[in-house]
């Protein structure tokens, strides 16, 4: 079995009297150690995969493996637990703490956590070891970004999921922090999901998934995937 | 385009409940807090003044310290403007209510018109069951709820003087029968104002006819003023409107006071001549009586010695007596020893005699015995002879017989024969009758017969004969020799015969001789019986007569002794004397005293002319009032601030949100007053509605449950009227209204002022900053993670920093001066009662008791066995003045500061100082002190119950909180007064047994002799605290307020930050933070918040709590300062309660949080 494994997942949302299917019966699988890309058009259900996966949201039907686990059979309690010990979440706004310095946000994170990465490190790693103690309003929007990559990682999960973490950076920062979640993909091993509608991205992932319309278009799999740098857009 | 704005104005109240709720709340309890108490006031008053109009309440008391005449009250009708006038009587006198002596003040009623419309039917009587009295002897009384065991009609009420005046000079009739109960407007409050007799406090009042008093002058005259009615007698334009008529009242009370002055002078002096008359006559008379007394007592002592030198004389005298006695019983026992000597020789001589005597009668005996037996023999040879003699006799005789008979029977046969023959010849005869014949013949057979019978006989006698004859031939011879035969022994036997006697004569000789030495010796023994017997009697004689003499003389001796104590008992009972004496003398000096002390006051003859300002109830009722009305003062603002602040907050918040919206509309081109109209509306229509509903509650609900609980105090109407405070109501709107739409308006300025642009793109959140605190690294470091995020985000806004711990300062404040002021009429209660009066009970002495007998009372009480101990002092009323000001005190007079101090405890109240009483100065209590701003060393004018005014310097000033005392020392008092204060009460203490329960001790203590009243300290603490109950209501009033405050501060803060940081929550949950971590993320904030706000609030509370007790205050009660610490935790208990449940409340928006929606808006 494949480290993380989707089945037949639909996900319906009920708007009243209006039912929309977000997603009508996805299935793929990614193993441990891949950098995946998820592309697709606004409303394809891209989001909705990464809401699913990340613990942060139900599926109407179908099954999904994480690590061997039943995430898609979880409760609430359960799904937080989850989301606390196994998934790293980095967002398009970054979601920092505005009153928390960059260094207590990568905190707020690794204190409810079983296995921490220490901290300064984690920083260090992501390359604001010179600005750790400042607030995240007196950091540029890149550097917000790797602080939130920095609390994902730090919590040492087995999964980073990422929901267009360049949407919001000019190209040049945009392709450092897609840098970083590359640079930890091959150097940690860890799994790396990132999800962009910008298909130039598509080349730098191991596997490459396609959605449209609530379906999956089709998966492709680059034997030998591009470095970041090489890619331009 | 205006609707529009309207419409998106109504939706967003729509979309944000919770936020319009938050202002609209905390303008209501605001609104209803300000209109609410300041309300309170003016509608006590206007009910107040309702009851009085409708009873028609006095607006003028006119009095004299002479009276009124029936030429004042004339003087006073013809003033213009007086509606009614009624001339009136009252007096205070005592009664004993359910066995408790009470002062009753007794007023008149005219009960010639009571009709409700009568204009001179003044201060009207409120009749609650029963009627009006309608003629002599009745009485309506009060109806009194607060007592055990209230007066009820058909009882009866017999009244009596309390002072020396006898009653019948105030009353003609002194026993009334209770026909109805009532209230009256005159009579607030349950305290009726002080009295100068009994206990010093008015207990009772009640109304009896005019015609039952019996004094020349009324005591005082009612008026009212024509059109005062239509004033609030509370308002100034009341007193305005009757100004000129108290001047008219009170220049004629001069002019008519003057008159009367000369007659009373000429009393009083009249009186003091009395006085000095009866006080040097009982001096005299004392001195007479005193030295009659003791010439008494020597007498008696001199014939007491008398009579010990008697019974010792006698005593001596039967002593010598008994002795010759003795010696004459000594005499008769040598003489007896003689005689027995005597006697005993005597018996020796008898008996030698006697021997030989009796040897001689032994021979004679003899002899006789021989002599006796030959006189037998003889006799027995005589008596044989005699038989032979006398058979020959026999015969003899017998043969004479015989023979005599033959020889008369022959003879009669003779007669016979002759008799025949002539029968035989006259038979012959023929002439014979036949009868005759035949007697004859019969006569012849008879003799014939008769003649053969003799014939028979002659042969028997025959027969014998010679039968005798054959026997006896010799017969004549043998008969005489028997004959001489017995003559011969006849002789013999008297020769013996005459032997005998002659012995026999003998022994009776020896006999005779024997019986007479006998009798010698009988006599002798005689004689000795008798001296024995004689020394036997002077034995006994001698006995009997000094058991007697002894009995007598143990009754002279005690009859001796009995005297003696007589003399003892009179010698007591004559020092006795000479102290009551003595204190009758000083008694009357004092009266002398006090005498001329009136005389020296007559000079301030006057009238008093009282309008309502003197009226105790009224002032009494308006303190109350003002009471209210000064928290009033304190609380509102508060309240509004809060108000201001939760304003602030939530608008900020809101135009925060719709910073792009704002933008749009000015990019779209409309004014920014016409946006700022959105904002400024919202929070007008919150604060509209919110006024609305705070004075539903305030202006109704307020008023009711205080002027409630004030009734509890007061007898006014229960059924409340309420009087439109219109200005207050519109004052309290307007001031919600505009303060809430400056708040909002400021908090949209900042907003306004941007140029649409920067306003459409999200508002850079707020810099984060390091905070003072984590310059101090050894306490940061040291924090949670959590509670520096905590600490950071608390200081991240400061006015919701400002608003909560204010809010929540508020509410911890006041349910601190909540408790606070139950703590501290408790701590009145506890410490007057406990710490302060350490005594539980007051005894008042019957007056008429003398000191010894004082003392004996106190001696028996403090035997009883429910008494631990007893302390005589002096107690009275009396007025103490300093600077103008004056108060009503008691006064306390000891003899001796030591044991005093187990029964009050003076001290001062900050340092604890005890306090002791020196000889010339006086210590009064704290409260009076302050009031009157009278420090030590101040010299104050104290009035004493005679009315004697004299100056004392204040020597200390001790801790007190119930009534104002006095504490001198009785030599103080003399000094001062130069009459003695006479001790009239005696304090005891229970044991600790019956500490709480006083039903066994006053039993006890009660059925004393010269007891008057005794009162336990028991009753008045329970009276005081069911008093004070009332002010639960407040306290109530107060926590409900609190949590009201608390309850918005808190909603609108949790609000306000949960919708600001929903995204931050989502990244919490996203991180996964599960419920309780993201809620204490959230919530540590608020319960650091409520606490700091808590601690604030205790300082705070402290601060109100003061204020309020010095602006509640009532004149004769000091409350305590202080609160208990439990109060302090209790109030911050209470706030974290209040914390915690909004917290609850919240807890499910925070839950519904949307995560991944808010982490994808943006900003």
């Amino acid at each position: 079995m494949s480290f993380i494994e989707f089945q037949n997942v639909k996900k319906i949302y009920k708007m009243g009297e209006v039912e929309i299917e977000a997603l009508s019966g996805v299935d793929f699988t990614i193993e441990k150690g891949e950098f995946v890309v998820i592309a697709g058009q606004s409303g394809a259900g891209k989001s909705t995969i990464l809401n699913i996966l990340g613990g942060m949201d139900n599926c109407t039907s179908g099954n999904i493996f994480v690590d061997g686990v039943e995430v898609s059979k979880m409760d609430a309690k359960e799904l937080c637990i989850y989301r606390r010990y196994d998934i790293g979440f980095v967002f398009q706004f970054y979601n920092l703490v505005q009153n928390l310095t960059a260094k207590e946000n990568v905190e707020l994170a690794t204190q409810i956590c079983k296995n921490p990465l220490n901290i300064d490190e984690t920083i260090e790693a992501v390359g604001l070891k010179e600005r750790k103690n400042n607030f995240p309003s007196q950091l540029s929007g890149g550097e917000q970004q790797r602080v939130a990559i920095a609390r994902a990682l730090a919590k040492n999960p087995k999964l980073l999921l990422c929901d267009e973490p360049t949407g919001a950076l000019d190209y040049q920062t945009g392709k450092q922090v897609l840098k970083l979640l590359q640079d930890t993909c091959r150097e940690r091993k860890m799994t790396v999901v990132v999800i962009t509608h910008n298909l130039a991205l598509c080349p730098m992932g191991d596997k490459v998934i396609h959605v449209k319309s609530g379906k999956i278009a089709n998966i492709e799999i680059n034997e030998h995937p591009k470095d970041i740098e090489s890619i331009e857009w | 385009m205006k609707s529009m704005l309207f419409k998106n104005a109504i939706k967003t109240i729509g979309k944000t409940k919770g936020r319009f709720f938050s202002i609209l709340a905390i303008v209501a309890v605001g609104v209803a807090f300000f209109s609410g108490v300041l309300a309170s006031a003016p509608n006590m008053k206007y009910n107040a003044d309702l009851y009085f109009d409708e009873y028609n309440l006095m607006d003028y008391q006119i009095m004299s310290n002479f009276g009124l005449t029936d030429e004042d009250i004339q003087s006073l009708e013809k003033i213009d403007g007086i509606e009614g006038i009624m001339p009136a009587y009252s007096a205070d006198v005592l009664a004993n209510i359910n066995d408790k002596e009470s002062v009753i003040k007794v007023h008149s009623l005219d009960i010639d018109d009571t009709s409700l419309q009568n204009k001179n039917y003044i201060n009207q009587i409120v009749v609650e069951e029963g009627r009006l009295p309608t003629k002599s002897g009745e009485c309506i009384v009060e109806q009194s709820l607060m007592v055990e065991d209230p007066i009820e009609i058909g009882d009866t009420i017999t009244i009596r003087s309390g002072t020396d005046d006898d009653i019948n000079d105030t009353f003609n009739t002194t026993s009334f029968k209770v026909v109805g109960l009532m209230h009256s407007p005159y009579y607030l409050s349950y305290q009726k104002g002080s009295s100068n007799i009994g206990g010093g406090t008015v207990n009772y009042y009640m109304y009896v006819p005019s015609e039952d008093f019996a004094l020349d002058v009324y005591t005082e005259a009612y008026l009212t003023v024509e059109g005062a009615k239509k004033y609030n007698s509370y308002s100034q334009s009341y007193f305005d409107y009757i100004e000129d008529i108290t001047n008219e009242l009170e220049n004629l009370g001069i002019e008519r006071s003057e008159i009367r002055r000369a007659d009373i002078l000429d009393e009083a002096q009249t009186e003091l001549d009395k006085y000095q008359k009866e006080y040097e006559e009982g001096l005299q008379t004392y001195n007479e009586e005193i030295s009659n007394a003791e010439k008494q007592i020597e007498d008696g002592k001199l014939e007491l010695l008398e009579g010990r030198l008697t019974l010792q004389s006698k005593k001596d005298l039967a002593e010598s007596q008994f002795a010759s006695a003795q010696i004459q019983i000594e005499t008769n026992k040598q003489q007896l020893a003689m005689i027995s000597e005597e006697l005993a020789k005597v018996r020796a001589e008898y008996d030698s005699q006697n021997a030989q005597m009796i040897a001689q009668k032994e021979e004679a005996q003899k002899q006789l015995d021989e002599a006796s037996k030959q006189e037998e023999t003889a006799q027995q040879a005589y008596d044989a002879q005699n038989v032979i003699y006398t058979e020959y006799q026999t015969a003899s005789d017998n043969l004479n017989a015989y023979e005599t008979e033959n020889t008369i029977l022959e003879a009669d046969n003779t007669i016979q024969q002759s008799l025949i023959d002539t029968n035989n010849k006259l038979l012959e005869d023929p002439n014979l009758t036949e009868e005759n014949r035949a007697q004859l013949e019969k006569q012849i057979v008879d003799a014939n017969n008769k003649i053969s019978e003799n014939n028979t006989k002659i042969n028997e006698n025959n027969v014998k004969i010679e039968e005798i004859n054959a026997k006896y031939p010799n017969l004549n011879e043998d008969l005489t020799n028997a004959s001489i035969e017995l003559a011969r022994c006849e002789t013999e036997l008297q020769a013996y015969q005459a032997q005998v006697s002659l012995l026999e004569q003998t022994i009776a000789g020896i006999d005779e001789g024997l019986d007479a030495s006998k009798q010698v010796l009988d006599e002798l023994q005689q004689k000795v019986d008798s001296y024995n017997q004689q020394i036997v009697d002077g034995e006994n004689q001698l006995a009997t007569q000094k058991a007697q003499a002894e009995v007598e003389f143990a009754k002279a001796q005690k009859e001796l002794e009995n005297a003696t104590y007589t003399l003892a008992q009179g010698e007591i009972e004559l020092e006795k004397q000479k102290q009551e004496g003595q204190e009758k003398l000083d008694d009357a000096y004092d009266e002398l005293v006090k005498a001329q002390d009136q005389i020296d006051q007559i000079g301030e003859a006057r009238w008093y002319v009282l309008d309502r300002h003197s009226h105790y109830s009224y002032v009494d009722y308006e303190g109350a009032s003002d009471r209210i009305e000064a928290i009033a003062k304190v609380f509102p603002v508060f309240f509004y601030f809060v108000a201001a602040l939760v304003c602030l907050t939530t608008m900020t918040r809101m135009v925060d949100e719709e910073r792009s919206e704002i933008g749009t509309l000015k990019a779209l081109g409309y004014s920014n007053g016409k946006i700022a109209f959105k904002y400024v509306f919202y929070a007008a229509i919150a604060s509209v509605i919110g006024s609305i509903l705070g004075l539903l509650v305030g202006v109704f609900a307020f008023p009711y449950i205080i002027y409630t609980a004030w009734n509890m105090m007061y007898l006014l109407p229960s059924q409340m009227h309420f009087e439109m405070q219109w200005d207050i109501m519109i004052t309290a709107t307007i001031l919600s209204v505009l303060i809430t739409t400056i708040a909002s308006f400021s908090s949209c300025y900042k907003s306004l002022v941007e140029v649409p642009s920067e306003l459409m793109r999200p508002k850079a959140p707020k810099v984060g900053k390091k905070i003072l605190l984590e310059r101090i690294t050894f306490i940061w470091k040291r924090l949670s993670f959590t509670s520096k995020v905590t600490c950071r985000n608390i200081f991240r806004y400061k006015k919701r920093f400002i608003m909560t711990v204010v809010g929540i300062s508020g509410c911890t404040a006041l349910i601190v001066a909540g408790f606070g002021i139950k703590d501290s009429i408790n701590t009145i209660v506890d410490k007057q009662f406990g710490e302060i009066f350490k005594y539980n009970g007051v005894v008042t002495i019957d007056d008429s008791l003398s000191n010894s007998q004082k003392d004996e009372l106190v001696l028996e009480i403090e035997n009883s066995s429910s008494i631990s101990d007893a302390f005589l002092t002096y107690t009275a009323n009396g007025t103490l003045t300093f600077d103008g000001e004056s108060r009503d005190v008691t006064i306390t007079v000891i003899d001796d500061n030591e044991t005093f101090k187990d029964f009050i405890d003076l001290h001062e109240r900050k340092t604890n100082k005890p306090l002791a009483l020196s000889t010339n100065g006086i210590i009064i209590t704290e409260r009076m002190a302050n009031a009157l701003n009278i420090g030590i060393g101040d010299v104050i004018s104290l009035e004493n119950v005679d009315g004697m005014a004299r100056d004392f310097t204040v020597d200390g000033i001790c801790e007190n909180y119930v009534n104002h005392y006095v504490f001198m020392t009785s030599a103080t008092f003399k000094n001062t007064y130069d009459i003695r204060a006479v001790n009239n009460s005696i304090l005891l203490k229970v044991i600790d047994e019956y500490q709480n329960d006083d039903s066994v001790p006053a039993k006890q203590i009660s059925q004393l002799n010269g007891v008057e009243t005794l009162t336990f300290n028991t009753s008045i603490r329970t009276n005081f605290e069911d008093m004070i109950k009332s002010l639960d209501y407040i306290v109530v009033v107060l926590i409900i307020s609190a949590g009201a405050l608390a309850f918005v501060v808190l909603y609108n803060l949790t609000n306000v930050n949960i919708s600001e940081r929903t995204r931050e929550i989502a990244t919490l949950m996203v991180l996964g933070f599960n419920n309780k971590e993201v809620n204490h993320y959230i919530y540590n904030e608020n319960i650091l918040l409520t606490l700091i706000g808590s601690i604030v609030g205790l300082g705070l509370g402290k601060l109100l709590h003061l204020t309020i007790m010095v602006v509640v205050e009532l004149d004769y009660i000091m409350f305590g300062r202080i609160i208990n610490n439990i109060s302090y935790v209790y109030a911050v208990i209470i706030t974290l309660v209040f914390a915690f449940i909004v917290n609850q409340v919240m807890k499910k928006k925070l839950r519904n949080i949307p995560m991944v929606e808010s982490l994808k808006s943006v900003e």
